[in-house]
């Protein structure tokens, strides 16, 4: 049943290509309408499933170096939450949802300097619509922990109630 | 002393019960025992203090692996003693023609007394207690490897007792402390309060990271030591 999800999110993927394309835009750029999920997994959620921990947005600086999402707006959420309960099988984790976030919220973020976040489209094989936050390399645990925090503040959970059909 | 008689029951407006008399078929107030202030005092004061010590041995019985987080108990109690105390010698001090504010002020007293116990069980028995901390702390300690799917490492076995040594040296400020993993194999442990809040990772090598947010201000700090966060969270608690 995941093929036929994969196959219907790249269709949907082309579709909006072409669309931004004809508008003389980038389909890799994010607008500020759009939403942006963070899937969310076992220890990223508090037991009552609606309060996020500190650790939704927090990177593993060893093995990623940008905050990974799904631009969950432009297709239906069902096909992001089969993709997302796929990888939990994978795992063997539970899926709790994805953490719902504004694409300026990176902008609002306050780091020292002149550090701006920014996000961009990034499709991968499995997900088109997946982008990505870079994050500067080879700051200290703080910095990372300090933006993390920071995003919580503008996240809030989308539960998946409904148990879906053919995920 | 004198000895003082069994007291006749009261109804929900604090006043005594009016029953229809066996014999009759008309209503009779019943002769209320005499009671004096200071045993009424006491009595209240004997009912809230037994119902405190209830709480306080459950939380005994459950938390046991943790003491140290049992000081705010010793504190209650020895609270708990003094208002006896004074209540002791309220009653002592009043003249019996004064009944009606002795009533009052017990009361008070009493109304004092069920706020405190119900923070006091709040504070104990909901999210924060140290049960709870326990429990999540092995929730957490279950997650595996890539468990937030972005290979993430599971939380190591050091970075647990890191963060168990602070707390332990909190004291009863250790409560208000939510455990959380960290995605690079560190316990994180977050705490709220007001405009205040702090994250803080204890890392394996039993080094601490933070950031504390006070209102728009913040602070932040890593690889400190022990003493170190220790001052750090003394400015919030």
């Amino acid at each position: 049943m995941l093929s036929v999800h994969f196959i219907e999110l790249w269709i949907r993927f082309l579709l909006f290509g072409l669309i931004s394309i004809i508008r003389f835009r980038s389909p890799l750029a994010i607008l500020n309408s759009e939403k942006l999920g963070r899937e969310l997994f076992s220890g990223h959620v508090k037991n009552d499933g609606i309060t996020l921990r500190p650790n939704a947005f927090k990177i593993n600086r060893k093995s990623e170096n940008s905050i990974s999402l799904d631009r969950i707006s432009l297709a239906p959420l069902r096909l992001f939450t089969s993709l997302a309960l796929a990888a939990a099988k994978r795992r063997k984790v539970n899926f709790k949802g994805f953490a719902e976030i504004a694409p300026d919220a990176f902008t609002r973020v306050q780091l020292e300097g002149n550090t701006v976040l920014s996000v961009k489209g990034d499709p991968t094989k499995s997900n088109p619509f997946h982008a990505n936050v870079p994050l500067p390399p080879d700051r200290d645990d703080d910095f990372y922990l300090l933006i993390a925090t920071e995003l919580l503040q503008y996240a809030q959970v989308t539960r998946i109630y409904k148990k879906l059909k053919g995920v | 002393m004198a000895e003082v008689a069994e007291i006749a029951p009261l109804n929900v407006f604090g006043r005594p019960n009016m029953r229809r008399s066996n014999n009759s078929d008309t209503f009779s107030r019943e002769k209320r025992p005499r009671e004096t202030s200071k045993d009424w005092l006491l009595r209240g004061m004997q009912q809230a203090y037994d119902a405190y010590r209830k709480i306080q041995k459950d939380v005994k019985q459950k938390n046991n692996q943790l003491p140290s987080l049992l000081l705010k108990a010793n504190l209650e109690s020895s609270s708990f003693d003094m208002l006896n105390d004074y209540v002791n010698r309220l009653a002592l001090e009043t003249d019996e023609t004064n009944f009606g504010q002795v009533r009052l002020i017990r009361k008070k007293l009493q109304y004092w007394l069920i706020d405190s116990l119900q923070d006091y069980e709040q504070e104990w028995f909901d999210p924060l207690s140290p049960s709870k901390v326990l429990e999540a702390i092995d929730e957490i300690r279950s997650l595996e490897a890539n468990w937030d799917g972005q290979n993430a490492e599971p939380v190591s076995i050091m970075a647990i007792e890191s963060a168990k040594k602070f707390l332990t040296q909190l004291g009863s400020a250790a409560v208000s402390f939510e455990p959380f993993a960290d995605p690079e194999g560190g316990l994180g442990l977050e705490s709220h309060k007001k405009e205040k809040s702090i994250y803080i990772i204890a890392s394996p090598d039993s080094t601490y990271t933070y950031v504390l947010r006070d209102g728009r201000a913040i602070h932040r700090g890593s690889k400190v030591c022990l003493d170190t966060m220790r001052n750090v969270v003394s400015t919030l608690y």
